[in-house]
């Protein structure tokens, strides 16, 4: 069998061009979209995902890990009674009002207390140990260097949250928090930055297991809390941080109009695409037509039609997919929060791909017609 | 040579009190009025009469592109009307090849696989495809451009392409409309020519629908028609079967 579908695109590759860049744009918006989502909502469990704690236990029902209660003290006792549990750190959350000294107005600020000994797990992925030293600082704090201009500061330089002074030591990468600024301390230094009706409680605290692949069982086991402590629910890392990043994409408003605004790209590409390829058939539509006069069924003609979409869509995924790396890999070096996952890719991927073969299902309606009788005088 | 088979073999294309009309914004067009006509194998048969007196549309219901109003029409001895419209592809995939005054080639294919191409969906494998596209080509006086793209062929050497494409699959009716209308006269008698041969030497129907004065001369017998009737019937031996407004042999 000739390859039509191929050779015809090849040699006319001029008429395909506008349908393989409308495939390609679509997936860069897909993409830089999903990476931003990923990026922006990733952000709501930093704290999760930037620490090697492998069980998080904290107040039934937290939605993401901004909304910690304090949980009882005696919990820390409780996580230590599992056999497989080997180190339990607690990590301080306090939301605090910063005031810099080149900027007047106040700027919110979640302050994370943790602990500063060098096999700590909070914010272990993210925070090397000699940083992690200087805050055994009193009153040292460490920011994200994009957050420094907006918190009116530099590094050396001091600032009030609540009221206290504290002096930035450090500033980090990767530390950017959704709806204000995330501020490391130590522990003893977010005691006495928590205002003073707090009760000044912890809100969580992070477990280390033997092996983190008992992470599930170890889990399962704490989940039934006995009587006698306190309300608690202890979730796996991952389930947290996935239940934290989960509330911020569909239980706010925002991450619903991200996903809003990734349906219109896809129709808009359908569009498009679609449009450009039943423009190319419409203008074989009299070779095809002689095709059908000779004999060729209609489901052979859509056949080729088919095929050329996919082979629009095979291109235009390649394209898509090299634009979307570079223009990440920007983003990436200006701090822009962005991040992409294998899942979310291959899910793209397979979207513009449905997004081609849709739009040829569509252009093969064209082809009904592609009528021989129009070939008559 | 093959001599035309009449009066005692039986016709491979009938046509019996067909009507057709079509609606011309707000006019209905009588195109074909109670038509009745035999069309028999290993002749080249010449349709003529000016433009819109019905015969693109006649060739139209015999070769079963278009169904008519009324009356029906039979290829092969089937019965067109009772065809679905798979049946109908299957139909022509298998018996009938079309030559139409544009060439509709496909320009990002060489000549050779033009002509290979209707092949494939008879499902002959590329060899065997390959072998018949060049003997077509070849019978046509083209075996020698098979590699040549529609952009670096005449209009003539399309047209004789067209009809390989038509002829590869050895297709016991073949229709042309208007195949040399836009040729000049050195190209339309190679066309001619080359028509009448297939009908000839494969005894192929060969069913032409022509105002081209040019053909009436090589046409074994041409039907003249007018207002939707045929007004002459008249064969190569040089009288006129009859001058009646339908002309059934049988």
């Amino acid at each position: 069998m000739i390859a039509l579908a191929r050779k015809t695109m090849v040699y006319e590759w001029r008429r395909f061009a506008p349908a393989v860049f409308a495939v390609g744009f679509s997936g860069v918006l897909l993409a830089v979209q999903a990476a931003l989502v990923l990026g922006i909502f990733g952000s709501a469990s930093i704290y999760v995902t930037a620490s090697s704690a492998d069980l998080w236990a904290g107040y039934p029902g937290t939605q993401s890990v901004n909304f910690g209660r304090d949980i009882g003290p005696d919990m820390e006792m409780y996580l230590r009674m599992d056999p497989d549990v080997v180190e339990v750190e607690p990590y301080l959350w306090v939301e605090g009002d910063w005031h810099g000294t080149t900027r007047t107005g106040g700027v919110p600020v979640f302050v994370s207390g943790i602990r500063t000994q060098e096999d700590a797990m909070m914010f272990s992925h993210l925070l090397p140990l000699s940083r992690r030293a200087q805050l055994r600082e009193p009153n040292a704090v460490i920011v994200d260097r994009s957050d420094l201009d907006q918190l009116g500061t530099t590094v050396g330089g001091h600032a009030w949250i609540n009221g206290h002074r504290v002096q930035v030591v450090a500033a980090l990468t990767g530390l950017r928090a959704l709806g204000g600024v995330n501020v490391l301390a130590s522990q003893d230094t977010a005691r006495r930055l928590q205002p003073s009706d707090s009760a000044g409680g912890t809100p969580y605290f992070v477990a280390r297991l033997r092996n983190p692949s008992l992470a599930v069982a170890a889990q399962a086991r704490l989940a039934a809390v006995p009587p006698g402590f306190g309300p608690l629910t202890v979730w796996t890392a991952e389930t947290f941080a996935k239940r934290s990043r989960l509330y911020w994409i569909f239980d706010t408003g925002a991450g619903i109009a991200v996903l809003f605004m990734a349906a219109i790209v896809c129709l808009v590409g359908a569009v498009l695409t679609s449009q450009a390829l039943m423009a190319v058939v419409a203008s074989s539509a009299r070779e095809y037509a002689m095709l059908n006069a000779l004999g060729a069924s209609l489901r052979a003609l859509s056949k080729v039609v088919l095929e050329q979409a996919c082979w629009i869509g095979g291109i235009g995924l390649l394209m898509g997919a090299a634009a979307s790396a570079l223009l990440l890999w920007v983003a990436s070096r200006y701090d822009v929060p962005v991040s992409m996952t294998w899942t979310v890719a291959i899910g793209c991927a397979v979207l513009v791909m449905g997004l081609a073969v849709i739009s040829g299902l569509f252009a093969v309606r064209g082809l009904q017609r592609a009528e021989p009788a129009m070939l008559l005088r | 040579m093959k001599s035309p088979a009449r009066p005692h073999a039986s016709p491979s294309l009938e046509a019996r009190q067909v009507s057709k009309s079509f609606l011309s914004g707000m006019v209905r067009v009588h195109v074909l009025q109670s038509l009745s006509i035999d069309i028999y194998g290993g002749e080249l048969t010449l349709i003529s009469g000016p433009s819109g007196c019905g015969k693109s549309t006649l060739l139209s219901l015999l070769s079963g592109l278009q169904s008519p109003d009324a009356g029906q029409a039979w290829a092969l001895g089937e019965d067109l009307g009772t065809m679905t419209k798979r049946q109908l592809e299957h139909f022509r995939l298998q018996h009938t090849g079309f030559v139409f005054q544009g060439f509709n080639l496909f320009a990002a294919l060489t000549a050779h696989e033009q002509v290979q191409l209707p092949l494939g969906y008879l499902g002959l494998d590329k060899r065997r495809s390959a072998a018949l596209a060049l003997q077509a080509l070849d019978e046509v006086g083209m075996a020698h451009r098979a590699g040549a793209y529609p952009a670096q062929m005449s209009g003539g050497e399309k047209q004789r392409v067209a009809i390989a494409r038509a002829l590869a699959k050895e297709p016991q009716l073949l229709f042309a409309d208007e195949p040399t209308s836009a040729l000049d006269a050195e190209n339309g008698q190679k066309i001619i020519d080359i028509l009448h041969r297939i009908a000839r030497n494969h005894g192929t129907t060969v069913l032409c629908v022509s105002h081209d004065p040019r053909l009436v001369r090589h046409a074994d017998r041409v039907l003249t028609m007018e207002d939707g009737l045929i007004r002459n019937d008249w064969q190569s031996a040089g009288t006129p079967l009859s001058a009646v407004p339908t002309a059934v042999s049988a």
